[in-house]
């Protein structure tokens, strides 16, 4: 099948205002407020510059660079969190936003009422977390533990709980930002497993790791960001190759730079 | 579609209110005494003040201060949270693409919870003055809830939505918030503006329902033109509010 991808960056610039409101004193916020909530004209770090790929439906597909490289900023973009400052992002299908595990779990809340609570900010409405309760507190196999308080929880056990519920979300497309480290060998066996029948049901995957081996094992492509930009877009093998050969170099990652100018370009949304 | 998007809606907002009153209530013994406590301690204190220290003499004052302070925590209490609101669930906010507003509404809802639940301290006074419940509350209580609230969203709705641009609002809002108890009739009557001072009621948007409430709890006839004019506050307010948050929000996920 020749589709359109699921999603579409094109030439995407994302600059950050690098200094909040608070630090400019009392007679420039008078001044600068109307400018400062259009974007205006205060120093922006770029933390995305003129990027463009494709992901295709059904890929399983790496985001990767070194810290600061722009990796986050780029899941937040797909997720729809941010917009960006010029360019546009086309998605297709429904996101689910996977940055963090257990959003928005309380401590004092018991992990089953965690559970309605995670599933509800993660975009379920509550018949629909209700009718998976018993197929999450299966796949989490926390025992009796899931009626104590979650701050009674080791960490590996609540990124369990938060990856139970996670999967049982139903996305077109899957994002996932770091967050396959935790948990125990065979926990990280069955979210692989997990993420290999989402594979084969034709959802997208995109995440951010660290692990280059898992990223050479499951994913399809991936993308190399570098300072902002893309370096390499090619089979995941080949950019984890040219990751590790760039970071034997002197020099990694040009320093970031902070633009002056306003910029030109309007924000532009499409979805389809 | 839009089936599922409202049954969403409200799903959200009843999960973040739970959880609020279940993590609020979970570790502390007194629990909903808490809640109680603050107003009539408030209560107690003018009560010495103004009835015994001054000897100014108010007609079932006890009754008064309770009937005028409680729906205030409302405001207060509101007002105060909804500084905080965006900062205090950056992670949520910056990782997650709900809607934010539900974090507004759910807390704003908290304090109304707070609110009904003081509603039966406030019957006991009235009993102990020999006044009863009529049948006007059947209209009144939705009608001044959905009118005070109007008023709250759209006030937290502004509030929230600067403070994520220029934290030292919080402050402001304290200084502010304390202002405006003193500008509305709670600790005293409408009489004692002695009629010079009636501007304060129409330029004050809480006062028409404050001073709804406490008719309604005294068995006194409402002043329904004070209430009307919190009712066209409120829609201006939760207007002007909602379209400053809708222009803004997009922001929030990279400021928090
Ligand atoms: N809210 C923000 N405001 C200002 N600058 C930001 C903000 N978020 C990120 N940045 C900057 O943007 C750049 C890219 O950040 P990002 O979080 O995307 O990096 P990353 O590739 O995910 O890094 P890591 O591997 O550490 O997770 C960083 O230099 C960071 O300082
Ligand atoms: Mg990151």
């Amino acid at each position: 099948m020749s589709e359109l991808p699921v999603v579409q960056f094109r030439s995407v610039t994302k600059a950050y205002a690098s200094r909040a409101l608070s630090h400019v004193g009392a007679k420039g916020l008078i001044t600068s407020f109307p400018t400062y909530l259009r974007q205006g004209r205060s120093a922006k770090f770029v933390a995305l510059r003129d990027v463009s790929f494709d992901i295709a439906r059904g890929e399983r597909f790496a985001v990767i660079g070194v810290n600061g490289a722009g990796k986050s900023t780029t899941l937040a973009l797909i997720a729809r969190v941010m917009r960006p400052t010029s360019g546009t992002i086309e998605t297709r299908g429904h996101v689910c936003p996977l940055l963090e595990l257990g959003a928005g779990f309380h401590p004092d809340l018991s992990g089953r009422e965690n559970v309605t609570l995670n599933g509800v900010l993660l975009g379920m409405t509550k018949r629909e977390v209700r009718a998976k309760t018993a197929s999450i507190l299966d796949f989490a196999g926390l025992g009796t533990f899931i009626d104590e308080p979650l701050r009674t929880y080791s960490a590996g056990m609540s990124a369990r709980l938060g990856f139970a519920v996670a999967v049982h979300l139903d996305p077109d497309i899957l994002l996932v930002d770091e967050i396959l480290a935790v948990g125990d060998a065979s926990f990280q066996k069955k979210c692989l497993d997990r993420i290999n029948e989402f594979h084969k049901r034709g959802v997208t995957f995109v995440m951010v790791s660290h692990d280059s081996n898992m990223v050479r094992t499951t994913c399809d492509r991936a993308v190399l960001l570098n300072g902002g930009s893309v370096h390499m877009c090619d089979r995941a093998d080949r950019v984890v190759d040219e990751y590790h050969r760039l970071l034997e170099q002197p020099r990694v990652a040009p320093a970031p730079t902070v633009e002056q100018k306003p910029s030109e370009g309007k924000a532009c949304l499409t979805q389809s | 579609m839009i089936a599922r998007s409202l049954e969403y809606r409200r799903d959200l907002i009843a999960a973040l209110l739970i959880k609020e009153l279940r993590a609020r209530y979970k570790r502390t013994v007194l629990g909903y005494a808490w809640s109680l406590l603050n107003p009539l301690a408030m209560a107690a204190i003018y009560f010495v003040l103004v009835n015994r220290i001054f000897a100014v003499q108010i007609k079932n004052y006890p009754l008064v201060l309770v009937a005028g302070l409680f729906p205030w925590q409302w405001v207060a209490n509101s007002v105060t949270s909804s500084t905080m609101v965006f900062i205090a669930n950056a992670g949520l906010i910056r990782r997650t693409s709900f809607p934010r507003a539900a974090l507004l509404v759910s807390a704003t809802l908290n304090d109304l919870v707070h609110y009904l639940a003081s509603v039966p301290v406030i019957i006991g006074f009235m009993l102990w003055f020999g006044i009863y419940p009529d049948a006007r509350w059947i209209i009144f209580v939705p009608l001044l809830i959905v009118v005070q609230w109007a008023v709250i969203m759209g006030i937290a709705f502004i509030i929230s939505s600067c403070n994520v641009f220029f934290r030292d609002l919080e402050r402001i809002t304290t200084i502010g918030v304390t202002l405006w108890f003193y500008m509305t009739p709670i600790i005293y009557t409408r009489d004692m503006l002695s009629g010079r001072h009636d501007y304060l009621l129409i330029v004050n948007p809480v006062a028409g329902v404050l001073l709804g409430w406490r008719s309604l709890f005294m068995g006194e006839s409402i002043d329904l033109m004070l209430v009307l004019c919190s009712a066209v506050w409120g829609a201006v307010l939760l207007s002007v509010g909602y379209a400053f948050y809708r222009r803004v929000q997009w922001r929030f996920a990279e400021l928090v």
